[in-house]
């Protein structure tokens, strides 16, 4: 999942990211409204963070924007900014949750946590299909019963495939939600990837689950309903 | 409180009113008294004379007939010559006179009473209404009667009338012939006077009921634009500083009361309006470095990291503890003038000696970053402040400049005099602040406005703006981005003294 974070304090930015990297996701920064605005228009995030008071072109602005432009992308509004009344201009303007400063990580990452699911259409944070289960809050990665240890970019993939059961993948969709903006799509990384990913999912069990359609992309779906 | 005051007044004013009342009720009644008792006195006193003259008349006439019938052979006097004739037969006529004059007298006074008695104090004659009087015969006053003198004397003898006597002495030749007695019952004084003192009785008390009553009714008018303001007051709390109370438009001390209450609301406002932006700007500001410290600390502990993370974490953390007391510094520098503009002790201070002593505690940061400082100055430069508050002003400013400023660079300080004011301009070689932003760079009360990749915290311009302007001095920002910033900072000139 990638996250896009809109925030001019570098050091605020920089934990967020490093947190939320850990937790598996793709994040990229922006420091001001401007720049912020240009990516989520240009890239597709999963979600965007966003901070109110913005160099450039505030968060709201940028938000009004986004909504205007049909854009529907998760905003979690992240400011020190506390009042009921910039709440509810906030959530109003198509914000989709409000979190005060200081925060507490934990809390980010569930309510993170919380629209993706939402966004996915889920209810639940474990992802499954067949035997193959995914346990989005512990990330632990589990076949019949045996765990398999991931990497962080094996367990986005497998994530991401998870949300599109049955539904064929591109790379273009990887590279834009697994990897960050700056990432290279010409390369073979993401086949190096998912070669890496498949062997730890599928190569011990009969049932194959992730394969590829050639000159397309990826599908990840159980053969035997 | 204002109940009280209305029945203070009142009490006040009806008391004073009654022992005015009661003092003239008691003089109108004694000297009422005293001249009726006079009247009496005149007219016993005229009957007394009457009576006393027709005596004398009687014997001079009895005399002369006498003298006629013994031409010439008595030499007596009138008063010789009594002393005789009144043992002889004459007396029964002179009785007899002296009934006529009585019935005459009884006729006119019916309440008056007369006797005559002689110099031993026997009665010669006497009214019937006399004895009816129960006039006592006291002794000393005869006696003091037949030294020449007139006797007044009231009597009030149990279950009888009050009753007025006159003892009237006839003298001839210096001896007391007879002494008249003249008497009347006060009966209808004492009752006039019992009329007047009930009158005075009823009236006094209808009159203190009356008086307290508009007392309380006029009190109540006075007091009642204060009970107004008690109520408006009562309504103003800390979230309606803005309203004010109504002045009554009397000219008066109400309307300066008034007036004077909403002076006082409106120096609270402004400190409230003051106090509230402050700690919301502190509470707002504080946020940054306390969810830098929250959020590292948190991030790091989800796992267990190498040594170099371990110092970088740390590091930020006492970054953003640093940022948190330049705050907490800047925000005591305010609580200690909070006490209002007009408590600010304004003294003359010397503006270049205090630049010159800023510099001082930026001097290891002006050595190690090698940044050379040009400083213009023509002069000692005078103005009026607040010492610490206008030092925190060039502080924050050298800071800001300083922080901006890459290393080797160079910054550029003037203070001088112009047009009657003092002028401090700072230019720095630092990157600049664009068109957009330069209108927001005051806003912030603590920190900076983030600028792009600058890290920088800790400027306070919002504050050196509060200050400036609480000095009657203006401050100003030009700047073009990649060509430093310049603030400029007028105050307005003063003496040394």
């Amino acid at each position: 999942m990638r996250i896009l974070i809109i925030e001019d304090n570098p050091k605020v930015a920089g934990f967020i990211k490093r947190g939320l990297q850990e937790e598996h996701y793709a994040v990229d920064l922006a420091s001001d409204g401007e720049e912020g605005l240009f990516l989520a228009q240009n890239s597709e995030v999963d979600l965007i963070i966003l901070d109110l008071l913005l160099p450039k072109q505030n968060g709201l602005e940028v938000l009004r924007a986004l909504r205007k432009d049909r854009i529907n992308t998760p905003v979690l509004i992240l400011t020190a900014k506390d009042s009921p009344k910039d709440k509810v201009e906030g959530l109003d303007l198509g914000a989709d949750d409000y979190l005060t400063k200081p925060f507490g990580f934990e809390e980010l990452l569930a309510r993170v946590r919380a629209l993706i699911r939402r966004k996915n259409g889920l209810a639940t944070n474990i992802l499954k299909l067949a035997d193959l289960e995914m346990d989005l809050v512990k990330h632990k990665v589990t076949r019949g019963q045996k765990e398999i240890d991931l990497t962080n970019r094996e367990y986005a993939l497998l994530q991401y495939f998870l949300n599109h059961v049955g539904r064929v993948v591109t790379r273009t969709m990887l590279s834009s939600h697994v990897w960050e903006q700056d990432f290279d799509t010409s390369s073979n990384v993401i086949d190096v990837h998912i070669a890496r990913l498949r062997r730890k999912i599928d190569d011990e069990f009969p049932e194959k689950l992730l394969r590829t359609i050639r000159g397309t992309g990826y599908i990840l779906e159980a053969t035997n309903p | 409180m204002i109940r009280s005051i209305r029945v203070t007044l009142t009490l006040w004013y009806v008391g004073i009113l009654a022992v005015l009342l009661c003092a003239f009720g008691w003089i109108l009644y004694t000297k009422v008294g005293v001249n009726l008792m006079k009247d009496v006195d005149q007219i016993l006193i005229s009957e007394a004379n009457g009576i006393a003259d027709s005596i004398f008349a009687f014997w001079q006439a009895k005399w002369e007939a006498e003298h006629r019938l013994f031409e010439g052979s008595r030499q007596e006097t009138l008063a010789e010559h009594l002393g005789e004739i009144e043992k002889e037969s004459i007396r029964g006529d002179f009785t007899n006179f002296l009934s006529r004059w009585a019935h005459e007298l009884t006729e006119l006074h019916p309440a008056h009473a007369m006797q005559v008695v002689d110099q031993n104090g026997n009665p010669v004659f006497a009214t019937k209404t006399f004895g009816q009087l129960h006039v006592p015969l006291v002794n000393e006053a005869i006696r003091d009667a037949k030294k020449g003198r007139t006797i007044y004397e009231s009597f009030y003898a149990p279950e009888h009338d009050r009753i007025r006597v006159i003892l009237y002495p006839i003298i001839e030749n210096g001896r007391v012939l007879y002494i008249v007695q003249t008497a009347a019952t006060l009966k209808q004084i004492d009752s006039s006077l019992e009329r007047l003192k009930l009158g005075l009785f009823g009236l006094i008390p209808l009159t203190l009921i009356f008086a307290t009553a508009v007392g309380w009714f006029f009190a109540t008018i006075a007091l009642k634009p204060i009970g107004r303001l008690i109520k408006q007051a009562r309504n103003i709390t800390a979230e309606h500083l803005h309203e004010r109370v109504d002045v009554p438009k009397t000219g008066d001390e109400l309307e300066e009361l008034g007036k004077t209450f909403n002076d006082m609301l409106a120096r609270l406002e402004r400190a409230f309006k003051r106090l509230r932006q402050f700690s919301a700007a502190a509470s707002h500001e504080l946020r940054t470095p306390l969810t830098i410290i929250k959020g590292e600390l948190e991030v790091a502990l989800r796992s267990t990291r190498d040594v170099q993370e371990y110092q970088r974490v740390l590091k930020t953390q006492l970054e953003a503890l640093d940022e948190m007391i330049d705050i907490v510094e800047q925000l005591l520098t305010l609580a200690r003038s909070e006490e209002g503009e007009e408590s600010m002790e304004w003294r003359p201070i010397e503006l270049t000696h205090l630049i010159e002593n800023v510099f001082g505690d930026w001097r290891k940061i002006i050595r190690d970053k090698a940044i050379q400082i040009n400083f213009v100055k023509n002069g000692p430069i005078w103005i009026r402040g607040e010492q610490p508050l206008i030092q925190r002003v060039f502080s924050n400013l050298l800071d800001n400049a300083l922080k901006h400023t890459p290393a080797n660079g160079h910054i550029r300080i003037e203070m001088v005099s112009q047009n009657n004011e003092a002028v401090f301009i700072i230019e720095d070689s630092g990157p600049g602040i664009s068109k957009q932003e330069q209108p927001y760079i005051f806003d912030k009360f603590f920190t900076k406005r983030s600028v792009t990749d600058n890290d920088s915290t800790g400027v306070g311009l919002g504050l050196c703006r509060w200050i400036v302007e609480a000095h009657q001095g203006k401050i100003e920002i030009s700047s073009e981005p990649g060509k430093g910033a310049r603030f400029k900072v007028l105050f307005p000139l003063s003496q040394p003294n």
